[in-house]
């Protein structure tokens, strides 16, 4: 035969040979495996078969498969030895500082329905305890903001009072205001934890009329109105954690009081052996806020007194801020004003027909939605899981604030004596044209 | 002769948010509290065999209430053209029993639609101003009492706001549901999942929903063999634009989606394998102030 029809059939039988091999095969599978609804199916256990034939291929020019294992494989080992670093025990002594128990912690977190799986709760406490070692101070677990590009680890420190030794006091409070405590995030547990900046009172201000989502970069800036002083994301989220302290950190009557000593407002716990719960954990009167209140100019303390010497004090007018609110105040008196609806919710878990001496009390924020404080007992441990964002004033949606007034143009400077100098039209001149000459007619 | 091939048909065992896998929601921060998944257990399984229902009945979520929070179970209901969910309630308080949620009319569905408040948590609780409680007809004996007259409840509120979360967000990931032979849309048994650069990609995750774009209908309507990637509403042609973030969870062994309309939706899928799941966990009230939060 002429090579065309002998390639031809070589081709037919090729394919005939492929189909048949292929039926024979796909009906093996059927035979031996027994799937409940072959028929149902049978297209798909043909392509799971077709796969599977491909896939003993070994696969070296197909080069968007090499790039897809090794792109996981990279990024699988790449935590891997993050996480396995941490498992590492230390050969140096380890200072002294606290660090959250955060398994036991985390036990009680569930019962408000609050949790990250046992296995990275675990991971998590091994990250604080890096942090706490490496930076030699106390820690505790702020919680979780959740953003749109992952989410962020909070770990809260406490301030050193050196920091803000050379900083301006009337634009940014100190250890006793909003920055009495230094936070730090990670994106996740075992990579380094990058430090917060400190916050100013106008960021707070600004912050709490500017509603955003925050984008998970830390360097992103914020486009808002009005435009956030300090610029980018850090600063925003910075101020947010300070809110929601301020707001949400509870403890119980008994644990702590206000601090008598000091003239600014502060909240100290109570010394161990006289520590007795006030009441009892169900009733809203017992629990108490345990940070101080930031207020609407965003500030914690009142303003330093300006000396009478500094130059410029007269140019601006006395602005009158109110007074700060008392430490140590019951959560039930935080209502919403209009409606007179409470902000707090408690509720006992187990409840029903679970309910014991030993149940856990959980208080829910209305006013922040995710942040809760969970007690049992004397012991109170508080968390945030959420966006970082204060509650809709339903059913009133966002608008941002309105732009300021224009100025008004500049005008004649008027003197009060005077009256004032209006503009007007000089009356009119008449000029008689000048006379011809009349011509005599001749 | 032909072998047969090297490893046999892998039946997806893991799939929409069995209570058991609640552990993968870690990365959420959310979970459930041992009383309520215990008490769910047994919930879930008593509503499965007395209703005689055909498939497992899967978690849907938590919407949270003034004074209750609601747990809500759904069961796929297998349908000509489009299988249908039915939902199912109950609330923290009383977990034991769940309820079927109640089928609405459209005025009601409108009422719904209106109310733009948190939840209370009470199902029965009335919710038009001024309404009062229907007075109980006398009943003549021997006779009859007549059905009680349905009034606007919370519970009513409840099944519009879960019907609209799930047309709005529930996702599934490319190839878990096929149109079979019969032209009908199943789970995909065969399920093998995305791999890890696909599993990142936004267009892969479609809405699980009657297909609403013209496109996907036509598709569905039309005779012959419908590609998986056909027949569904993509997630990426949402407006505006962010309003779901992908991502991947720290191990990179997982992706993950979250909605910003209605925050408090969470997707995970185990990249490469059949695994995955979405729960709503929040009050229940859409995001109405998203262009200003981007």
């Amino acid at each position: 035969n002429p090579p065309p029809t002998r390639a031809r059939a070589l081709s037919l039988s090729l394919s005939v040979g492929c189909s048949y091999d292929h039926l024979s095969q796909t009906l093996l599978k059927v035979i031996i495996e027994r799937p409940a609804d072959a028929n149902q199916f049978f297209e798909e256990i043909s392509a799971a078969v077709r796969t599977e034939a491909t896939k003993t291929v070994p696969p070296p020019a197909d080069e968007g498969a090499e790039e897809a294992v090794s792109a996981s494989k990279a990024a699988q080992l790449k935590w891997v030895d993050t996480q396995a670093a941490m498992f590492v025990e230390s050969t140096e002594e380890a200072p002294e500082v606290t660090f959250p128990d955060l398994y036991r912690e985390a036990a009680m977190w569930k019962w408000a329905g609050i949790g990250f799986g046992d296995d990275e709760n675990y991971r998590l406490y091994l990250a604080l305890k890096a942090l706490a070692v490496s930076k030699e101070t106390g820690v505790r677990f702020w919680g979780k903001i959740i953003t749109r590009g992952g989410d962020y680890y909070v770990a809260e420190t406490k301030s050193n009072d050196e920091d803000f030794a050379e900083i301006d006091a009337n634009a940014m409070e100190g250890a006793m205001g909003p920055n009495k405590y230094t936070y730090f995030v990670t994106k996740g547990t075992g990579e380094a934890w990058t430090q917060l900046p400190h916050v100013t009172s106008k960021q707070i201000v600004v912050a709490r009329q500017v509603k955003r989502f925050l984008t998970g970069d830390l360097t992103a800036p914020v486009c808002s109105y009005p435009p956030f002083p300090g610029g980018t994301e850090a600063n925003l989220l910075r101020a947010q954690i300070a809110q929601i302290t301020a707001d949400c950190v509870l403890s119980l009557k008994g644990l702590v009081q206000a601090d008598e000593d000091s003239e600014e407002k502060n909240v100290v716990p109570v010394e161990e052996e006289e520590q007795a719960v006030d009441g009892e954990l169900g009733e809203l009167s017992t629990w108490v806020h345990a940070e101080i209140d930031i207020m609407p100019h965003g500030r914690c303390q009142a303003l330093p007194e300006k000396d009478e010497d500094e130059e410029g004090g007269d140019d601006e007018p006395a602005v009158e801020y109110p007074d700060p609110k008392e430490p140590c105040g019951e959560i039930g008196e935080d209502v919403v004003e209009e409606s007179g609806k409470q902000l707090w919710i408690l509720r006992t878990c187990p409840g029903g027909a679970g309910v014991g001496p030993k149940s856990a009390v959980y208080a829910k924020s209305m006013k922040w939605p995710g942040a809760i404080a969970v007690a049992v007992g004397k012991k109170v441990t508080n968390v945030y899981v959420g966006f970082g964002l204060a509650a809709a004033a339903k059913p009133q949606t966002y608008s941002p604030p309105m732009p300021a007034k224009i100025n008004p143009e500049w005008g004649f400077p008027v003197e009060e004596e005077e009256e004032p100098q209006l503009l007007t039209e000089e009356a009119d001149v008449t000029v008689a044209p000048p006379k011809e000459e009349e011509e005599e007619d001749e | 002769v032909a072998h047969p091939p090297a490893s046999g048909l892998r039946v997806v065992t893991a799939a929409t948010m069995e209570l058991q896998n609640i552990a993968n929601l870690g990365p959420s921060g959310y979970t459930l509290s041992i009383e309520e998944k215990s008490a769910l257990q047994v919930s879930m399984l008593a509503i499965q065999r007395k209703e005689n229902l055909p498939s497992k009945l899967m978690f849907w979520g938590k919407i949270m209430g003034e004074t209750n929070d609601y747990l809500i179970a759904y069961s796929l209901i297998p349908a000509y053209y489009f299988p249908v969910k039915r939902f199912y309630y109950c609330t923290t308080a009383n977990m034991s029993t769940l309820v079927q949620m109640p089928i609405l009319s459209p005025e009601w569905k409108e009422l719904s639609a209106a109310i733009k408040l948190p939840f209370r948590g009470e199902p029965s609780a009335l919710m038009i101003e001024g309404a009062e409680e229907p007075e109980e007809p006398e009943v003549a004996e021997g006779e009859e009492a007549p059905p009680p007259v349905e009034v606007f409840r919370e519970q009513h509120r409840l099944s519009y706001v879960v019907s609209q979360i799930d047309h709005d967000v529930a996702v599934v990931p490319r190839g878990a549901f096929i149109v079979d032979a019969a032209h009908k849309v199943t789970k995909n048994k065969f399920f093998e999942g995305l791999s890890y650069p696909a599993a990142g990609a936004l267009a892969n995750y479609y809405h699980f929903r009657a297909p609403e774009s013209a496109r996907a209908a036509a598709c569905l309507e039309k005779p012959g063999i419908v590609r998986p990637a056909d027949f569904l509403d993509p997630v990426a042609e949402d407006a505006p634009a962010g309003v779901w973030s992908q991502f991947y969870d720290s191990s990179s062994t997982m992706s993950l989606l979250r909605s910003f309309y209605w925050p408090g939706y969470f997707f995970y899928h185990v990249c490469e394998t059949g695994e995955y799941g979405g729960v709503y966990i929040g009050d229940g009230l859409a995001n109405e102030d998203l262009p200003f939060m981007l």
